[in-house]
This record gives C-alpha cells, structure tokens and sequence, in this order.
C-alpha cells in the first residue's frame, strides 16, 4: 500500500521507499526511512498535499511523494 | 587577545537566530554568503574568562539551517562548503531538545567532520513543559563533546555556552567518540594498525583516515593515491569493504553509513531521554486541526489575507502620503532657493523626486515585512504552503507562491522582496517572473481612464475587475509555459518540515524588519536614485532656449486661456523633442501594428519610470496639461476623441503585462540575483506584451 493512498488517522510503518538517493536522503533527514512509524495528521482538499508525523516531526508531502513510499498499517 | 571564530550551525527552526541574539547585543551583520542569496548573519562579541582574565573577541557566523550535510537545497549548499573548507575554530551545534532523535542525526554528520563541537540543547524549557528530559552530562559522555542545555527564549545556558566555548577552543584536540557497530569498528581498527605499523605520516589522525577510506571519501583517495603505501593499502581496504558488503548484504556504502548514523543518534537518544508522565496534550496539533482544515483552513488563511494586505496598502498609504507631500515641499523648496533653471530641476524633478519614489515605499515594506515574520516565525507560513499548494503546483509554483502573487496587486516592490520566502530557487525565479501580471494599484489610474473614457459608468467596474482577473490567469498560464519550456518541468521534490507553533521573539522579528527596510534602502534605493536622474535627463534634454523663450514672450501677453494653452504647447513641444520623444518616434514603427501613435508610444515609454507617469504624459501629450488625473473628465474625451477604440483595448493588453516600474524592476533584478534576470523579464514581458496586443487589436478591429 502506498503512503499517498491513507486517509487522515491512518498510522503504521514504512517498508519501502522507492525514490532516487538525493530524495532518500531528504527523507532520511527528515526521520522518514524504511521501518520508521508514522501517522497521518490531514490531508488537504483535493488531496494533494498530506501532513504526516514521524516521531517529533510533522512533515509535509505532496501525492507524488507520497507514491513513492510504501507502507502497511 | 584571542579571537575565536565559531559557526553555529543545526537543522531549521532550532532557535539558532534567537540563540546568536540572546548571545551578543552587539549589533548583528546581515550579509550574503558569496555569490548565493543566502542570509549569512554575523556577530562580533568581546568576553572575558574570569578565571584566566583573558579577553576573548568572539565572532560567531549563523549558517543557514541544513537538515543534513547534503547538497539538498542552497542553504544545504552553503552550510556544507562553509563546514568542509571555512576558516573557523569551534562549532556551535544548535538542537532542538524536543525532537531529539532527528537532530542527533545531522550531529553524527558534524563529528564525522573531525572539528570542534559544542552542543547547544535548545529550546530546552519547551522540553521540559512537554515532559521531555534530557540528561545532558550522559549525552556528553556519549559523544565525547560537551554538551550544555540553553534556552535562547528564557537566556538561559548562555554563559555556560559561552565558557564551554572557550574551553573547547583552549584544548589541543577533538575528542568525539563516534562508535559505529562491531563489523565496521572492526575493519577501521585493522586499518589503523596498519597505518600505525607503517608510521604513516599525515594531517588527519589515523582512525579518523580509516573511516574515510572505507567511506569511500574521494578526496582522501585523490590525496593518498599518489603515496608509496597505496599499493599494499589497497588491498587491505577492498578486504574490509567486502566484509561489510557481506555483513550488510549491501554495496551502498552511504546507505549503510546513513544507517549506523541513524541508530546512533536513535541509541544516543533513547539513552539520555526520558519522559515525565505528564503526556500534555499536543498544542500544534490541536492548532493545526483549525488552522489546516480540509474547508475552513483555506477561508482563514484568506481572512489573514486580506487583513495584512489592507494593514499594507491602507495604514501604509497614511505615511506614504506624509512622505510624498514631504518630498513634493521639499522639491517646491529647492526651486523657490535654486530658481527654476537647471540647477533647481534637477534638485525637484531629479533627484528629489528620486529619493522621494525611493523613500516612499518604505511603510509599505516594512509593515508587509512585519507580517511575514510573523507568519514565518510562528510558523503558519508551512501551513499556508501546505494549503494552496495543491492548487499552485498545478501551475508550477508553489503553494508559498501565493503570498508575493497577491502582493503583487498593491505593489510588485514590496511583492518581489516577498518572493524570498521561497527557499527553493526555481520556484522563487519562476515566482518573480509573474508578479508583474498581477496589476499594481500604480496601474489602476491608467485602467481608470480608459475604461471611464470608453465604456458606460456601469460597466467600467466590471471592465475593470475583468483587466485585473484576466491578467492574474494570464500569469498563471504564463507560469505553466515557463515552467514547461523554460524549466523544463525539473519538479523538486516537496518534503517539507510542519514546524511548531511558536510565539515570536519581538527582537528577532524588529531585527528582520529592520534589515529588510536597510538593504532596500541600500541596495535597490541607489539604482532607483540614479535611473531616476537618468530618466528625468531624457526628458528634460535637449533644451530648445530660442523656443522657450518666443513661447515665454508669447505667454506673458496672452490671456488666462490661451496663456494654459501655450504653456501646454511649449511643454508638448519639448516632450516632443526631447530625447525620449525621439525615442518614441523612433520606436513608432514596431508599435504601429497594435495601433499605437507616437503619442501612446512615449506615454507607455515614461511608464517605464513609473506607471503613474502614463496618465500625466497622456495629458500633456494631448493637450490638456499635465495636471491631470484619471478623474478628469477632459482627457477621457480627449482620448476617446483621438485614440480608436482597438487601439485603447491593444495599449491597455499592454499595460496589464509590460515591464514594472522602474523601482520595481531594480528590486526584481537584486531578488532575482543577477541583471540578466531584468533582460530576460524585459523580452518575456515585452514579446507578451506585444504579441497580445496584437491579437487583441486585430481582433477588435475586426469586430467593430
């Protein structure tokens, strides 16, 4: 399942991240890597931008970002 | 006297700017690092250890906040070079002690550096109230670097931080510890017994070579490539790296680097961490569930709007209009003690009135800038990108593109200086290109006249919101072709930090005012200065003495009426012949096919100093005197005597995408970083400009 698929509440862990090592390295900055938990805080209208907490941090992402991150709950 | 050159540096919104303030009161510099517009803020302090009773002049630079030590983004950039090759003796790492875990990661990127570190735990009473303890003296034990709890809000730890500072500048060596895990300490100690066998002689210390060379650091390859001990070197090294491929089940050396870094800091973390019970709840989020509603979030940020822009353009007009009445006594003063010659013209119509259109934007952008602080250090500016980006993004830009765009309707000054919140430079480019399709309030008395002139007092409302409407969705469609052909669609990734809500540091926000207002004054204030002189000759020369003076005599025995309109005569004859008239005739041609005389085409050409300057160039022009506004009803007829009406739809087509005023085109040409940014917007907005007009006037005329 894909990160950009889950709706608001949604909570679980990444198992893949399918992106070009600079954006893993973004991600990875950012506390978002394989095996991390997160949980959904909202989506936006239209659903192209999703806020998510990773530990301490909330982080924004537009879908296309989110495709690329497999999770399951 | 010692001088001790320190950097702060940590991942954004950590405090380090409320840090560097709580540090010092001496005045901060606020610069660019070289060739980047990156903020580059300075400090120089003097302080006294009690003990020693030695002076110490610090001076700490504040480098721009980097999540990691990757290129990501130009402050990643900056931070990097700066951290690799600056000449400095101490780091500073500022973190955020509620959000340990992350922070810990970009400081195991910062020991691997080999430098002096102190670790500054931030925010450290933020923590506390949400239960979060920290044991600093365990952590410190663990990194091998002193790490000491600060609170730049409450200015607590600071002399602390100060004092480890000094002591840490005062020791011989670094003594960090980093422990990676058995497989790769392993590879590094056979390593580095092979160096200690071999005495190798060099500047870093053997371990710290070993870790390099199993990460595969390119410069320590270049560096000792060419030395004798390579050849049984290299060997050893491959042996190692195949190890850990085997262990690891993996050939990605950074991933697996990146991965004991992270358990690391998470280990580190989990270690001196421990959390009270007292599980309050989470006030961003609470905020957050208002704020960035799925319905609600949008109309409140829309509210926020309109307040700041009516703060901008309503309580800014009040001492805008002090300024310009300052500055138009001020130019009265200088001709009354000058006389109306030369001397005194230059003093009134140039310079004064440069320095006056200079000055005169001021309120404006400091009251737009106050907002934006407000919005970026409480941190609702994240919320705002997050909101419209969906709808940006569809065009290219970003959902912060919103902000300079709608400034843009009062002022494109103000609106590029805005532009700044974006961090990414690409979006920031494309951003500025468009803010001139948003119709300053500068234009609107051109809209005014020609709407009031051509259409019925009922509609000309509706024309106008329509020239307004259709020029903000030309600048969206203009975004997307840019976008498309331009920058070839290269899409950043958007990941982007929520950070928490904060109150701001009142300090830290005047400061920001304070320096914006500053570097216009400075840097865009002299250009308009000059270009304004320049402009002001253009219009003024040649001089025609022997007519001048046959229309003097003629006036002085004319009567009331025709005494206007010789006045008018003379000035339109010299408008005519000064040298922007001659530009204007001499430019007629490429004009002629969207229907422009050479009236219209000099009218437009003094818009290029300002857009106010149309309507009264327009007046002169046809006749009426140049005390005239968009009100007066004279013109209007005048304009709907002479001007067809294909040719008023084409120059008002014209005047919605043309080049900005000359202030604003100066303040473009410094945000966008470069004057050949000013020469691609000038052809973009001018082949626009000309090819709409032309399709707009030939249709038209072939309507009516």
């Amino acid at each position: 399942m894909k990160l950009s698929e889950l709706k608001k509440g949604d909570s679980g862990t990444i198992v893949k991240i399918n992106a070009l090592k600079d954006l893993k390295r973004r991600f990875a900055s950012f506390g978002i890597y394989k095996g991390c938990k997160f949980e959904i805080i909202e989506c936006s209208l239209g659903g192209n931008t999703l806020e998510l907490k990773v530990g301490n941090t909330m982080i924004a992402l537009r879908r296309g970002e989110g495709e690329k991150i497999e999770v399951e709950l | 006297m010692n001088n001790i050159n320190v950097v702060l540096a940590g991942q954004p919104n950590v405090g380090k700017s409320m840090l560097i303030n709580a540090m010092s009161d001496s005045r901060l510099k606020v610069g660019n690092f070289s060739g980047v517009t990156v903020d580059k803020t300075e400090v120089d302090f003097k302080y006294c250890d009690e003990v020693s009773c030695v002076d110490y002049n610090i001076h700490i630079i504040d480098l721009p906040g980097a999540y990691s030590i990757n290129e990501y983004t130009i402050e990643e950039k900056v931070t990097k070079n700066f951290l690799q090759d600056g000449d400095f003796d101490v780091i500073v790492n500022v973190i955020d002690s509620t959000n340990l875990e992350r922070n810990l990661l970009f400081t195991m990127q910062l020991l691997e550096l080999g430098k002096k570190v102190v670790i500054a735990l931030n925010m450290s009473d933020e923590a506390e109230k949400e239960g979060i303890l920290i044991d600093e003296k365990q952590l410190s034990a663990i990194l091998g670097v002193p790490c000491i709890k600060t609170s730049a809000a409450k200015s607590t730890g600071i002399l602390e931080l100060k004092t480890a500072i000094i002591s840490i500048y005062n020791k011989e060596k670094n003594s960090d510890k980093i422990v990676y895990s058995d497989t790769i300490e392993e590879e590094i100690e056979k390593i580095r017994l092979f160096l200690d066998a071999k005495k190798y002689k060099s500047e870093l210390p053997h371990k710290e070579l070993a870790i390099k060379l199993l990460q595969e650091d390119k410069n320590i390859y270049k560096l000792i490539h060419d030395e004798p001990i390579w050849i049984e070197l290299l060997p050893l090294v491959r042996d190692s790296l195949k190890h850990i491929y085997l262990h690891y089940d993996s050939e990605d050396l950074e991933e697996i680097f990146e991965d004991e870094r992270r358990s690391n800091a998470r280990g580190a973390a989990l270690e001196v961490q421990s959390s009270k019970a007292v599980k309050k709840e989470n006030l961003t989020q609470k905020i957050d569930s208002i704020l960035i509603h799925k319905f609600f979030g949008i109309p409140i940020f829309l509210f926020f709007m309109w307040v700041l822009f009516q703060l901008t353009f309503e309580l800014g007009s009040v001492p805008m209009d002090m300024i310009d009445k300052l500055f138009s006594s001020l130019g009265e003063g200088a001709i009354e003690i000058f006389g109306d010659g030369q001397m005194g013209s230059i003093l009134a119509d140039g310079v004064i009135a440069g320095v006056g259109a200079v000055v005169m934007f001021l309120p404006n952008i400091m009251i737009l800038f106050l907002g934006i602080a407000l919005l970026e250090t409480t941190g609702y500016m994240s919320r705002v990108a997050f909101l419209l980006d969906g709808f940006f993004h569809k065009f290219g830009l970003h959902g912060k593109s919103f902000i300079p765009l709608v400034t843009g309707f009062g002022c494109s000054v103000p609106a590029y200086m805005a532009a700044r919140t974006l961090k990414n430079e690409k979006d920031r480019l494309l951003t500025l290109f468009i803010i001139g399709f948003m119709s300053c309030g500068a234009r609107l008395p051109i809209y005014v006249l020609f709407a009031g002139a051509f259409f019925a007092k009922e509609s000309a409302g509706n024309i106008l919101f329509l020239i307004y409407i259709s020029g903000a969705l030309l600048g969206l469609v203009a975004a997307k072709v840019l976008n498309v052909v331009v920058f070839k669609n290269e899409d950043e990734p958007f990941v982007m930090e929520m950070p928490k809500y904060r109150l701001p540091s009142l300090k830290l926000i005047w400061h920001t005012v304070w320096n914006n207002a500053l570097m216009y004054l400075k840097k865009a204030g002299t250009y308009i200065l000059a270009a304004s002189v320049l402009i002001w000759f253009a219009s003024n020369y040649p001089k025609y003495p022997l007519i001048s003076e046959s229309y003097s005599a003629k006036i002085e025995l004319a009567s009331k009426a025709e005494k206007i309109k010789l006045e008018n005569d003379l000035k339109l004859y010299l408008l005519e012949n000064s040298y922007l008239g001659k530009i204007g005739k001499a430019t007629e041609p490429i004009f002629a096919p969207l229907g422009f005389d050479w009236k219209m085409t000099v009218a437009l050409e003094t818009g290029l100093a300002a857009k106010e300057i149309v309507v009264s160039t327009l007046g002169v022009l046809y006749a009426l005197g140049d005390e005239v506004d968009e009100e007066h009803s004279g013109l209007a007829e005048q304009i709907k005597k002479h001007i067809p009406f294909a040719s008023a739809v084409s120059f008002i087509v014209f005047v919605m995408i043309y080049l900005p005023c000359l202030a604003a085109s100066m303040v473009f040409a410094k945000e966008a970083g470069g004057w050949r940014y000013l020469g691609y917007l000038f052809i973009f907005t001018s082949v626009t400009a000309w090819v709409l007009s032309f399709i707009a006037y030939n249709i038209v005329k072939g309507l009516s």
